[in-house]
């Protein structure tokens, strides 16, 4: 390719003749000391909290600190570029981001800077990074499924457009599969996705954005990157940029999934900004108001009442314990936030159960509202179920005899665990889901030996999809008919019941 | 160029300028009901002045190991000698009693800069390329005082990196229509407005 200078000379011929000189008027401060990401500043009398200011070179900076001598900001940039005596110019203006349908498909930071190499965001909108959330009289509850095409999720945790729910485990449990998992199941959906990565490994990022080009997913998702060898200002506002960008859409009326991947890590990066600014440590030496850090970010995320459009914005937020421990200060703090829990365990992992949830105390404050009637007939008691199966598990380990009632429930339940395994990237409609776990609930895996379970699933999902569209018709219009799936008589019952029983009949275990 | 390496000296220490500021209220409140604040700050301002070149008076009176009754005493001499008024003696002995000696630029930065306030005059700093002579200074201070509608005191100061033009600084405010920031916003708009239309239009500008 051969750029014509003549033209691009032409360009700034025209620029330079519309030029009209004017005196630019700023309001100044001077740095008195500046390291790890921050900066004190003399003067800037004028700025307000939250303001963006300017440092020699275009690195741009935050008004943290409005002290009664100096002014604490925080650097977005590069702060070894900056000396001390050097002049902060205040930009009367609040940290904003570029917003639209600009960044869908883009690699950005927090500020909105490309990072993909796909050239600049050209958006003509932009959106404050922080807002206040949506108050009560603007919201409507939580109604809509938003399908993670994850059986055990969907099933017994549902999640629904509009509700924060917490995705917590130990490291390496896979919490950023699930999250990952519910992006690629909004293809065809609609749903913007937004994924927010805080201080993770930047070849971590690199895996996940190629995990989503691979499987489509990057058409409608953003990925926003602070990663850990980002200053710890980028790494705070990150989660607040990527929400930001999520509300544009949501105030259109359209429905968005955020995941924060994860706040633990954005916790520290506050801590550490609130000590540099010597504000006093509390408990574990996080700042008083990290609650509020988070509490302020989650409440963003809603689902709005139909005369704003209805439009919402689901978050997963991920939380990393240490060693399995729920009740320190970040994870207890989350937890309270959001609308409920999935909760990882490294033993359920590491046994070969993934998604290694643990059926007991993850929950979904939204619950039932949320699921479509027919998973909700389904899927309605296989959580206690589980739950009981775990108990009784532990109870049978203990080498008694158990009567045949037992036996069978146990049995059942190590097809039903068996049954909630699914791999990476395989998100399942919920058709399908719920025809599996009607299989499993109803005792037509009874007769499958349990190592079979993964074939039974994956030969009955083509047999249906093959030879039986007729009943996943059904199933898909009746899907929120209170009776299907629940009554004996009703006809999508009587259908999956009968292509059940026809596949099993040629069913072969190898 | 003294002057202004005690206002660094007082800027880029923010807890001496708050304790500079609390020393110069008080030594102006005592002043204004003796009624010499004018002399006092005059005082004030050559004694300071005056220290600042005699490293061994300032270090004596400075040190924690002198016995403050000894750094009296010295006071006294230096005000007998120079003929010093009651109250700037009195303020001289509590600075020192209370060992806050080392404050004393911040205290006379801080006094000048609210003295300056309660008499209605604003500083002023003129940058220009080039020196500036004594006309074109009170010209820019009357046109600057017809502005802001105060008594605008104006200190020059060169620096021939801004090419062209002039920048005011008054208090946290600069107006600055130099040439160096001119010529730098002219850049930055045509590498915009050339990336905007590179984008708008590819084809205009490059064949493959």
């Amino acid at each position: 390719m051969k750029f014509s200078a003549d033209e691009i000379a032409s360009v700034i011929q025209e620029e330079i003749k519309q030029y009209d000189s004017q005196i630019d008027v700023r309001e100044v401060g001077t740095v008195l000391e500046v390291g790890d990401g921050i900066a004190r500043v003399h003067g800037l009398t004028g700025v307000a909290a939250g303001e963006m200011v300017e440092f020699p070179g275009g690195i741009r900076g935050l008004a943290f600190n409005l002290e009664e001598n100096s002014v604490g900001v925080i650097i977005l940039g590069d702060f070894l570029k900056i000396n001390e005596g050097d002049e902060v110019k205040a930009l009367n203006q609040l940290l904003s981001v570029p917003v639209g349908p600009a960044v869908v498909g883009r690699v950005i930071d927090p500020l909105g800077n490309p990072l993909d190499g796909k050239g600049p965001i050209s958006s003509n909108e932009t959106r404050p990074v922080e807002v206040i959330a949506p108050g009560v009289a603007e919201r409507k509850g939580v109604h809509e499924p938003m399908q993670t095409g994850i059986k055990a999720v969907d099933a017994m945790t549902p999640v629904g457009r509009g509700q924060r729910e917490l995705v917590i485990g130990d490291r390496k449990t896979g919490k950023t599969a699930i999250c990952i998992d519910a992006i690629i199941n909004q293809k065809e959906t609609g749903v913007k996705c937004f994924y927010v990565a805080v201080g993770q490994k930047d070849s971590s990022v690199a895996g996940v954005i190629k995990i989503l080009e691979e499987n489509g997913a990057m058409d409608y998702t953003t990925v926003i990157v602070a990663g850990a060898s980002a200053p710890a200002p980028l790494q705070y506002i990150g989660p607040y940029a990527g929400t930001s960008m999520a509300e544009y859409f949501m105030w259109k009326g359209e429905h968005c999934l955020i995941v924060y991947d994860d706040l633990s890590k954005q916790a520290n990066a506050y801590r550490e900004l609130s000590l540099l600014m010597r504000r006093p440590p509390g408990r574990e030496a996080f700042p008083g108001d990290v609650f509020y850090c988070h509490s302020r970010l989650l409440e963003r995320s809603c689902k709005l009442n139909d005369e704003l459009g209805a439009g919402s914005i689901t978050s997963l937020p991920i939380i990393e314990t240490l060693e399995g421990e729920v009740s320190a200060y970040i994870p207890t703090n989350v937890i309270s936030i959001t609308d409920g829990q999935i909760y990882l365990q490294p033993d359920l992992f590491f046994a070969g159960v993934r998604p290694a949830m643990n059926a007991g105390i993850s929950v979904s404050r939204v619950g039932g509202d949320a699921q479509v009637k027919a998973m909700k007939n389904v899927a309605g008691g296989l959580r206690l179920t589980l739950a009981a199966f775990r108990e009784l598990e532990a109870f049978a380990q203990l080498g008694t005899d158990l009567d045949a009632e037992t036996q069978k429930n146990l049995d059942r339940g190590y097809r039903m665990v068996e049954l909630l395994k699914q791999g990476q990237y395989k998100p399942l409609a919920v058709v399908d889901q719920i025809m599996l776990i009607y299989a499993g609930n109803e005792g037509f895996l009874d007769e499958v030996p349990v190592k079979n379970i993964s074939q039974w699933e994956e030969e009955f999902l083509t047999f249906i999809h093959d030879k039986k569209s007729d009943v996943l018709q059904v199933l898909g219009d009746n899907l929120n008919d209170g009776k299907a799936m629940k009554s004996e008589e009703h006809e999508t019952t009587q259908a999956v019941r009968a292509a059940i029983e026809e596949f099993n009949r040629s069913f072969k275990p190898h | 160029m003294a002057e202004q390496e005690i206002q660094h000296a007082t800027v880029f220490d923010t807890d001496r300028q708050y304790l500079g500021d609390i020393y110069a209220k008080s030594l102006l409140a005592v002043s204004q009901e003796s009624g010499n604040m004018d002399q006092v700050l005059e005082e004030l301002d050559s004694f300071a002045s005056a220290i600042s070149k005699l490293d061994n008076v300032r270090q004596t009176l400075e040190s924690p190991r002198v016995p403050t009754p000894h750094k009296v005493e010295l006071i006294d001499k230096i005000a007998n000698s120079a003929g010093c008024s009651d109250v700037f003696k009195r303020f001289l002995k509590v600075v020192v009693e209370k060992e806050r000696f080392d404050c004393l630029s911040a205290i006379r930065h801080s006094a000048q800069r609210m003295h300056n306030e309660m008499s209605g005059k604003l500083e002023a700093n003129v940058v220009t390329a080039e020196a500036i002579d004594d006309g074109l200074k009170s010209k820019i201070a009357s046109q600057l005082s017809s502005h802001f509608g105060k008594d605008v005191m104006v200190t020059a100061s060169v620096d021939p990196s801004i090419i062209g033009g002039m920048v005011v600084r008054v208090g946290d405010t600069v107006f600055d229509s130099s040439v160096a920031n001119e010529l730098s916003r002219v850049r930055h708009r045509a590498i915009d407005r050339a990336g905007q239309e590179i984008r708008k239009s590819l084809d205009r500008f490059a064949q493959e």
